[in-house]
């Protein structure tokens, strides 16, 4: 199940030409970084302050709403900026615990085989077989939504590729001399597994890690969009475009600069990744 | 064979059962459904009688097994909103639903086998690149933006197309459209990969030097070996498209399972909710055991292990 999936990145770099996938995520991550440090600390910075007397501003119009403003009169340039901040943490936040748990899960089921091994990975194969969406709705619908709740469900529903990516190289590693020269040497099992299997496995997890940030961040953004990711009033990408929708006829700004700044968000994180190497794992 | 083919079978039955006691379960942690169902000015009694004449009262272990046999019976309980059957509800909706999802999935694995063909047998490496490219740029856009931004051009900007709905063949260009681009750019990525691996093995330099010509080489020895990851992702990737869809029924107002799933959780109507999980995971679920029965079919390692 281990098919190499080639990027443009990997493409480039075999040929020896300059990484040109590594400067387009350069361009769309330091635009985000920007967003997310540098607009807080503009004049008028505030996503929450409603006035409906200044309600749908067009962008570029007033200094104090450089993009203009939404129905109720709230700036679209701080709401992006919030919004941008929330996906990316909550992003982080999930993959790093789905880091975490597939490690764990991988480490233990790959050291110990037999039967514990059997039975994670059973848990594993059950929980790809549903759509991750459809879970996330399910989980949503009976525990509520908030943005630690969401870190916690969207890295418990996405551990699964690191486990087994972990697992298969376990399986492999355990076999090697220097495990069987710690196992001689009187190391325990523990031991074995954070001080000579983690640092061997971490590096092909890591690259996995970051291009699963951008699944993330979509899976995040798909499920504020319908209304069951970020709550208002906190501001969120998905959000502020299913609201613009419905101005999509007069106007479309609202919709274009949240979409944008989404794109931007994503499109770097996949391109930066693209430009470590193929990702591990298939899929 | 046969064994192998018991043991998929029986998988599938498992991960089915588990689903659905999840799914049951869960629903249970949403707190008592009574409450929502009966009106504010309901007394103690009236409720107790409520939670006695649905079972609310047995233990929860004996719910949860009557819930699955009568699932199995196909009565997947009663919607609170819309007072009729949840299967019912679900099943008038599934064939829209399934509609997209299969047109998107057979359009976009045959238009990106068509490039990935185009991009070898061109030998061009900038046109591979350029298709390449266009696939990351494509997957860096999620789908609910993807339909929305055609929307605005081809609806909105150019008067071309309807935006939403599924009236006519026309309604279906957008989100048809929306869901295959996707496809596109994930199998597109596949087969290139593929075809780069094998273009400088042994078998392919020696059925060039034979002079078979290139097109034979594509399609007679290359495509059948790109064939086995293409089948192994799309398993996987169904699952992608059946969430995808979810969302993208709510962007066009879709009459599929997904915008009813949708909107019964916002109008908590936790029955409905159930009933089109567990429906699509057994939609889901079966296509992976079709995927894995084919495996079988196509490669003689799975057939004779």
């Amino acid at each position: 199940m281990s098919t190499d999936l080639s990027v443009p990145g990997a493409v480039h770099r075999s040929r020896g030409a300059a990484p040109l996938s590594l400067m387009v995520a350069v361009a769309m991550l330091a635009t985000v970084l920007l967003l997310i440090v540098v607009v807080p600390f503009l004049p008028g910075f505030d996503p929450l302050k409603q006035n409906l007397m200044l309600a749908l501003e067009p962008p570029f119009a007033r200094p104090a709403h450089l993009l203009g403003t939404d129905a109720l009169g709230r700036d679209i340039l701080s709401r992006i900026s919030v919004g941008v901040r929330v996906s990316v943490l909550v992003a982080i936040g999930a993959v790093a615990l789905s880091l975490a748990v597939g490690l764990m899960v991988g480490l233990v089921a790959g050291w110990l085989r037999g039967r514990i091994d059997t039975l994670l990975m059973a848990i594993g194969n059950i929980q790809l077989a549903i759509p991750v969406i459809l879970l996330l709705i399910v989980l949503v619908a009976s525990l509520g939504s908030s943005p630690i709740l969401l870190v916690v469900l969207l890295g418990l529903t996405n551990w699964v590729g690191y486990a087994r990516i972990v697992r298969s190289q376990v399986v492999s590693l355990r076999e090697r001399e220097f495990i069987a020269a710690a196992t001689t040497a009187g190391a325990s099992g523990w031991w074995i597994m954070r001080k000579h299997l983690l640092p061997n496995v971490l590096p092909s997890v890591l690259v996995l890690a970051a291009f699963d940030l951008g699944l993330i961040i979509t899976i995040e953004s798909s499920l504020s969009f319908i209304g069951l990711g970020i709550q208002p009033p906190t501001p969120s990408l998905g959000l502020m475009i299913s609201e613009g929708q419905r101005y999509l006829q007069t106007n479309p700004s609202l919709t274009l600069f949240p979409a944008i700044a989404i794109i931007f968000l994503i499109g770097g994180v996949q391109f930066a990744s693209q430009s470590l190497g193929p990702r591990p794992g298939g899929r | 064979m046969a064994r192998y083919i018991l043991s998929r079978v029986l998988w599938a039955a498992l991960t089915l059962f588990v689903v659905v006691s999840v799914v049951f379960f869960l629903a249970r942690l949403t707190g008592d459904p009574v409450r929502l169902m009966l009106p504010d000015q309901a007394t103690e009694a009236d409720v107790e009688a409520m939670r006695d004449q649905l079972g609310l009262n047995r233990p929860i272990a004996e719910q949860c097994l009557s819930f699955i046999g009568s699932a199995l019976q196909g009565n997947l309980g009663y919607s609170i909103r819309h007072s009729r059957p949840a299967a019912e509800l679900i099943l008038e909706r599934l064939p829209a639903t399934l509609e997209l999802a299969l047109l998107s999935f057979s359009i976009g694995i045959a238009i990106a086998l068509g490039l990935a063909v185009l991009g070898e047998v061109s030998r061009s490496e900038r046109l591979r690149n350029g298709l390449l490219w266009a696939a990351t740029i494509r997957q860096a856009i999620p789908p609910y933006l993807f339909g929305i931004l055609m929307i605005l051009v081809l609806s909105v900007n150019l008067s071309l197309l309807p935006a939403i709905g599924r009236n006519s063949w026309q309604s279906y260009v957008i989100p048809v459209m929306t869901m295959a681009t996707f496809e596109i750019a994930l199998y597109l990525r596949l087969f290139t990969t593929s075809f780069s691996e094998t273009r400088g093995l042994d078998w392919v330099r020696t059925a060039r030097a034979k002079g078979v010509p290139r097109m034979r080489i594509v399609f007679g020895h290359m495509l059948p070996n790109a064939l086995l990851p293409v089948i192994t992702v799309a398993g996987i990737n169904l699952g992608y498209l059946v969430g995808g869809t979810v969302v993208l029924e709510t962007v066009f107002n879709w009459p599929g399972v997904g915008r009813l799933i949708v909107q019964a959780v916002t109008q908590r109507d936790y029955p409905l909710v159930q009933a089109g999980v567990v429906v699509t995971a057994t939609v889901f679920i079966f296509i992976n055991l079709m995927v894995d029965l084919l495996y079988a079919v196509i490669d003689p390692r799975v057939r004779l292990a």
